[in-house]
């Protein structure tokens, strides 16, 4: 086995180099990136988590004027549908008090279209019923959040 | 190295180390459970889930002081006794909120049941009932408000509620609405 040995003229000529310019170049370069890359997962989180509350946000109030077509009788629920549409900032309940600010960023439309349900059973026999389907759409800035569809059969 | 080598390396250091705390701070703010907006969401959306079935399988809504608490009639579950259509305490529910925590109160029948008569004071019957099972909905609750439609809650069809909900360092007004389901509608099939 060869041995070193590590007089005062090595200590000179190695333990007092210091970092070349190219070790400088590549600490510089590889350390913001580091950093870069934390950074970003730790944005791309927060971000998911925001998301996650917009979307309950907008699941909320989809599902609130979902309901309160729901409670409507089967006569009144056209007549609602068509009049129903609210802008951001204009956001109320069914008593007509204005939401809270945090959920004033959307939008809700409300639709309402006869349709025939045609429901098929296991013997294979079909049963068809006359009906309304109600969606409703809430947006964000212009992109759809959630979309909830209902059928409600007619009360003859 | 001379002096003026080591100044500049102990700067770039001190650069380098501060990016590096700031950083870590930066993380540390994100990732801190007191700002920790996923828990809240889904504590909001577990209340509101329970509210939302509670009230859609409700055969009635019997009363509430639009404040603090809500009592729904279940639905006639003893068809075959001479107590039916009455309205029999093993079939009520009391949601009621008192010192920030929202509490669901039923009693178990049948053996203790008794039937309360249309008009009682369902809140405080329930609540004087030393069998009752309570399970806690929601803790950290505050400013409650329960809305009916109608003026008299057995014909009201649709509840609206608020309240806010306090994680931490953050708060949530939950604001929804749910209907009995009078006609019956189906999901999308």
């Amino acid at each position: 086995m060869r041995m070193r040995v590590i007089g005062p003229g090595w200590r000179r000529r190695h333990m007092c180099r210091g970092l070349t310019l190219l070790e400088c170049t590549l600490a510089l370069v590889i350390v913001p990136m580091a950093v870069t890359a934390v950074v970003m997962a730790v944005v791309a989180g927060q971000a998911q988590a925001a998301e996650s509350l917009r979307q309950t946000r907008g699941a909320m109030l989809g599902e609130a004027l979902m309901e309160q077509a729901l409670a409507l009788d089967y006569d009144e629920i056209s007549g609602f549908c068509g009049s129903f549409s609210e802008s951001p900032g204009t956001l109320k309940d069914p008593h007509g008090v204005i939401y809270p600010a945090g959920l004033q960023a959307f939008q809700r439309t409300l639709t309402c279209t006869p349709e025939d349900l045609t429901m098929t059973f296991d013997n294979g026999d079909t049963f068809t019923t006359a009906g309304l389907r109600i969606t409703v759409t809430v947006k964000h800035r212009d992109t759809p959040i959630v979309t909830l569809r209902r059928f409600v059969p007619s009360s003859e | 190295m001379t002096l003026i080598e080591v100044l500049i390396s102990l700067m770039v250091v001190s650069l380098l180390s501060l990016s590096m705390a700031a950083m870590l701070q930066a993380v540390g703010y994100g990732s801190d459970a007191r700002r920790e907006v996923r828990r809240l969401a889904v504590r909001g959306q577990q209340l509101r889930l329970r509210m939302d079935d509670a009230v859609r399988t409700a055969a009635e809504i019997l009363d509430t002081d639009e404040k603090s608490y809500l009592v729904l009639w279940r639905g006639d579950e003893n068809h075959e006794d001479a107590n039916q259509d009455a309205i029999n305490i093993s079939e009520l529910q009391l949601i009621d909120m008192q010192a920030g925590v929202v509490v669901s109160y039923t009693v178990p029948g049948p053996a203790t049941d008794t039937v309360v008569a249309r008009g009682s004071n369902y809140r405080q019957i329930m609540l004087n009932r030393n069998d009752k099972a309570a399970a806690p909905w929601a803790t950290a609750i505050s400013d409650l408000s329960i809305k009916l439609d109608a003026a008299d809650p057995a014909e009201a069809r649709l509840v609206t509620w608020r309240c806010t909900l306090t994680d931490h360092q953050l708060t949530e007004v939950l604001a929804s609405s749910v209907a009995r389901r009078p006609h019956g509608a189906m999901a999308q099939p």
